[in-house]
């Protein structure tokens, strides 16, 4: 899959460098948002809500077209609509949401004596798994409630940019932090301060094993342990297991802003690493010693590399009243870099736009991105704005992931969410587990990565549960079948289309639905009819092939 | 998969055949043509067990001869003699006592133990272990498709099954990935309410000529395989195989390797099939001859038992292999469990394997020996057997680069010859 994103990313850069001469005649068709495309006002607004929401509703559509979409989408790019009480009610009982990662320390780790019994260790357990617990649910509810829909699709995308997974250590415990401080402060921010928190955040620094980076031991170190003459094999062995970790200054480079092989060596990873020894985590035993919050972001002056450093060129020079500086310059450069421009605009169109953005638009996005600095509203913005972003072949062409899937559902039927978890593990089942990606990459926003065939079966399956109210903690409102008009069943399918899907079913979907009526009022007593055909029809159209779709 | 394959594919089978895209009636028929028209030259069947999280090795296959595993393991040790003894195999090495469901597979010399194989890559992350090993490329990043996808792209005929490949979960696992279409069985729950197939059965399905006249739609193409594959499934299980069942363990696994059995009792043209156990991460408890690797261990071994019983003269040409990403530390830990090690085991079960001897080379459990003085070493490249599977077992001549980067050795006396 990996080798597949990348080809595309390669053929485009490729196709950049020679394409500048030929932008000029394009600019001749080139109109205002839209205009010369197919859609209709309901479809353009419908594409519009597809993909800067997870998930339109009939009440947004209204909302949009009043509103324009742009002035819609500029109040979006603020983030700072109010949300509603069932939001806040429901995030105000998850406590670890504003802890710094000194507070989850001291609330959620229990100090355990050797000798600690099993039901000690239990307890210790489940206390360390909350903020995690917390961590999903708020993603699930916000996805579901929130009315700054931009920032939970931004989210969504950095979530998977940054990849970070629970599984892997401490990383369950920093990840609520990180999701605050790093992805929904950084997801209408500025990209590079985003990067810059993400490299500071010890989430990062352990899940790509920054934290362990350090210097190679010196002459003088080895000969020191000698000389002392304790332990001194094990020690030996301690200080040759320690050395240069090039697992974050790679993904630094590949995943996050450059893209893979693109501008930079080995070396470059390398020299990268170097910059950034030293950037660890403060041990939660050492805190009081060196005088910072346990599992804080640490300096160790003693882990960096000395000398001076040259990346993608560049001398960063050796900085020795300041050597943390060093990877905050590295930081800086990549920021700035014209492939972090081109890379990041390229993920972001595809994610926006379609599976194989059109090269001119990724280009144009991306002269954005660098003129504002990396401002992502801006580049926002100019997705929207792009004449590529209404046309028909886009219209639908994404494929909804999992996440986006199950979201969208809530949404649409206006599902009362009692408890996130069992949402989540239906992702599980579906393979997105949200943050356990296990990869650094995130999960795939392709359409490949996701048909197969199991997995269509689940989603049914989810549809189907949902709508007859088998989840149980998670269940449409009670007043969802009340606008069915009793004796014309005819009539349903479309009502529930337009709540569920804001369009119009294609002939294929309502043909089928049509086959289902007959037969259900055929073998059904008409006072059961809604109860028994109602979630049959909402399944239906919630397990749609329009419905996979945004 | 490309979806350019993936829709050649399903026209392919439905223009060719017709299995797919038939009304359930017409599907009937066709079942029943697949066992009359079972070529006369069945082709062997695989079934990989992939145990995730890598299990114990050394308390599995137990090396009870040797004093230093006794050193090394005070509290999780197996003993070789008196209460939960192990079940001795020859005389250095034994079974797990909660494994005594293989044993009589071994002395029926169909069960062939093998020690410390594994993969030679240093990584001791599950996922990277997992990925090189069902991707058969440890530490290659580029490479996409899975081993056992490789192998079904290689074998494959104009007379094969619609139904070569399986595996006993939603998502395909790794291995399974790539080029060729494999079909993933789907949920069992989606299966057990009629109701909900034959909604989505109006939804995606579809006949030849609706296929050719609408739009390219690969949300379309994967419903309606979605549909034919459940439905065919549910036919499949919806008949009765003759003769007796074996009993099977209550649980998943036992659940799983009794529906693999049932279909190839069907004699459907099935080739491959997988199954995942998880659990075997025993970084904590996990005990010796009681605890929880005992009790997982218990379901396994019943279960593949069950199995072997329950196919019958099919073990003939059939092959069960279980496998798992690398074994765990020589050394117990302080919290009565193991930490990821290096070296691996695995089991082959079937009619064509050198059963009745452990096979691999075992060097002791001297620091020396041990790898990074730590971990069960690996003496036998993982891919040396997954090749020995395709020449032995499937009959295949791998092409070169089939295990990029790799040139497998014969693994001599694994299967008859």
């Amino acid at each position: 899959m990996r080798r597949f994103i990348y080809t595309g990313l390669a053929s485009l850069l490729l196709l950049a460098a020679t394409t500048n001469g030929r932008a000029q005649e394009d600019t001749g068709r080139k109109t205002s948002a839209g205009q010369q495309t197919g859609l209709s006002e309901d479809q353009r607004v419908h594409h519009f809500l597809n993909r800067f929401t997870l998930g339109a509703t009939p009440a947004l559509m209204a909302e949009v077209k009043t509103k324009g979409m742009r002035k819609w989408l500029e109040e979006q790019l603020k983030g700072d609509r109010p949300e509603p009480e069932s939001l806040k009610q429901a995030l105000g009982k998850l406590s670890s949401l504003e802890m710094t990662l000194g507070e989850i320390a001291d609330e959620y780790v229990l100090e355990l004596e050797p000798d600690a019994t099993p039901q000690q260790r239990r307890q210790a357990r489940q206390l360390a798994q909350l903020p995690a617990k917390e961590l999903l649910d708020s993603v699930m509810l916000r996805g579901a409630l929130s009315n700054n829909q931009l920032r939970e699709v931004g989210s969504d995308f950095f979530r998977n940019h940054f990849a970070v997974s629970l599984e892997k250590g401490p990383v369950e415990l920093m990840a609520v932090n990180w999701e605050r401080t790093v992805i929904r402060e950084g997801a209408l921010g500025n990209f590079g301060e985003m990067l810059d928190r993400s490299a500071h955040h010890p989430a990062m620094l352990f899940f790509l094993d920054n934290h362990l980076s350090c210097r190679p031991a010196t002459e003088a170190e080895i000969e020191a342990i000698e000389r002392r003459g304790r332990n001194v094999e094990k020690r030996l062995e301690a200080l040759r297991q320690r050395g240069l970790n090039e697992n974050y200054a790679r993904e630094l480079l590949e995943l996050h802003t450059l893209g893979v092989d693109n501008y930079y060596t080995q070396d470059d990873v390398i020299e990268v690493a170097k910059c950034l020894t030293g950037w660890t985590i403060t041990p939660r035993r050492a805190a009081k010693l060196v005088d910072r919050d346990p599992m804080s972001f640490l300096f160790v002056r003693d882990f960096h590399c000395t000398g001076d450093k040259t990346v993608l060129g560049t001398t960063i020079k050796e900085n020795r009243d300041n050597p943390e500086a060093e990877g905050a310059h590295v930081i800086k450069l990549l920021a700035a870099h014209e492939g972090t421009a081109r890379f990041l605009s390229w993920k972001l169109c595809r994610w926006f736009v379609n599976d194989e953005p059109d090269e001119k638009m990724v280009e144009r996005v991306a002269k954005v991105f660098r003129d504002s600095k990396g401002d992502l509203p801006s580049v926002y913005l100019a997705i929207f704005d792009d004449p590529c972003f209404f046309e028909q072949a886009n219209y639908l062409a994404k494929y909804k992931r999992p996440f986006e899937f199950v979201v969208s559902a809530l949404r649409a039927t206006g599902a009362e969410i009692g408890n996130p978890t069992i949402l989540h593990r239906q992702l599980v089942e579906m393979n997105e587990s949200i943050y356990r990606c296990a990869d650094p990459t995130g999960y795939y926003d392709q359409a490949e990565a996701w048909q197969d065939p199991g997995a269509m079966s689940l989603r049914w399956k989810f549809a189907y549960d949902l709508a007859r109210g088998s989840f149980l903690t998670v269940r449409l409102p009670r007043s969802f079948y009340d606008d069915l008009p009793e004796s014309e069943p005819g009539k349903w399918k479309d009502i529930l289309a337009r709540k569920l899907l804001c369009m119009p079913l294609s002939a294929q979907t309502s043909a089928a639905l049509d086959k289902l009526i007959e037969r259900k009022q055929a073998d059904t007593k008409p006072r059961q009819l809604r109860g028994e055909l109602g979630p049959l029809l909402v399944a239906g159209i919630l397990g749609s092939p329009e419905f996979q779709k945004q | 998969m490309t979806n350019l394959n993936r829709r050649h594919f399903l026209r392919a089978a439905a223009l060719g055949t017709g299995v797919l895209l038939l009304p359930s009636g017409l599907l009937r028929l066709r079942a029943q043509d697949d066992s009359k028209e079972a070529p006369k030259k069945k082709k062997p069947a695989l079934v990989v067990v992939y145990l995730r999280g890598g299990a114990d090795a050394l308390n599995v296959i137990v090396p009870f001869a040797d004093k230093r595993y006794y050193e090394l393991r005070p509290t999780i040790a197996i003993p070789d003699k008196g209460d939960g003894a192990v079940l001795p195999l020859d005389k250095q090495f034994g079974l797990h006592p909660a494994l005594s469901g293989l044993l009589p597979w071994y002395e029926k010399k169909r069960l062939a133990p093998f020690v410390c194989v594994g993969s030679n890559h240093t990584t001791r992350s599950h996922f990277d272990a997992q990925d090189f090993m069902e991707y058969a490329a440890p530490g290659d990043r580029t490479v996409r498709s899975g081993w056992l996808n490789r192998m079904l792209e290689a074998g494959k005929t104009d007379k094969d099954s619609s139904l070569r490949a399986l595996a006993m979960q939603g998502l395909l696992p790794r291995s399974l990935r790539g080029d060729f279409p494999v079909l993933a069985v789907p949920d069992k729950k989606v299966l057990k309410d009629g109701e909900l197939l034959e909604l989505f059965d109006d939804l995606y399905g579809e006949d030849a000529e609706q296929m050719e006249k609408r739009e390219e739609d690969t949300v379309r193409d994967t419903g309606r395989e979605t549909v034919e594959t459940l439905k065919r499934y549910r036919e499949i299980m919806a008949k009765p195989v003759s003769g007796e069942r074996a009993e099977f363990p209550t649980g998943k696994l036992g659940d799983q390797l009794k529906d693999i059995a049932h279909v190839m009792r069907s004699d459907v043209g099935l080739e491959v099939a997988c199954v995942d156990v998880g659990g075997w991460d025993d970084h904590v408890n996990e005990g010796g001859v009681e605890g929880n690797l005992a009790t997982r261990l218990k379901t396994l071994g019943d279960a593949l038992g069950a199995f072997a019983t329950d196919i019958g003269e099919r073990l003939d040409d059939t092959l069960v292999v279980c496998m798992t990403e690398f074994g765990r530390t020589a050394r117990e830990n302080g919290n009565n469990g193991t930490d990821h090690g290096h070296g691996g085991f695995m089991f082959l079960l079937g009619g064509k394997v050198e059963g009745g001897k452990v096979h691999g080379t075992w060097n002791g459990l001297k620091d020396d020996a041990l790898y990074q003085k730590r971990d069960l070493a690996v003496t036998t490249d993982f891919r040396d057997v997954f090749n020995e599977v395709l020449c032995s077992h499937a009959g295949l001549t791998p092409k070169d680069g089939f295990f990029p980067g790799y040139s497998p050795k014969r693994v001599n006396g694994l299967f008859k010859a």
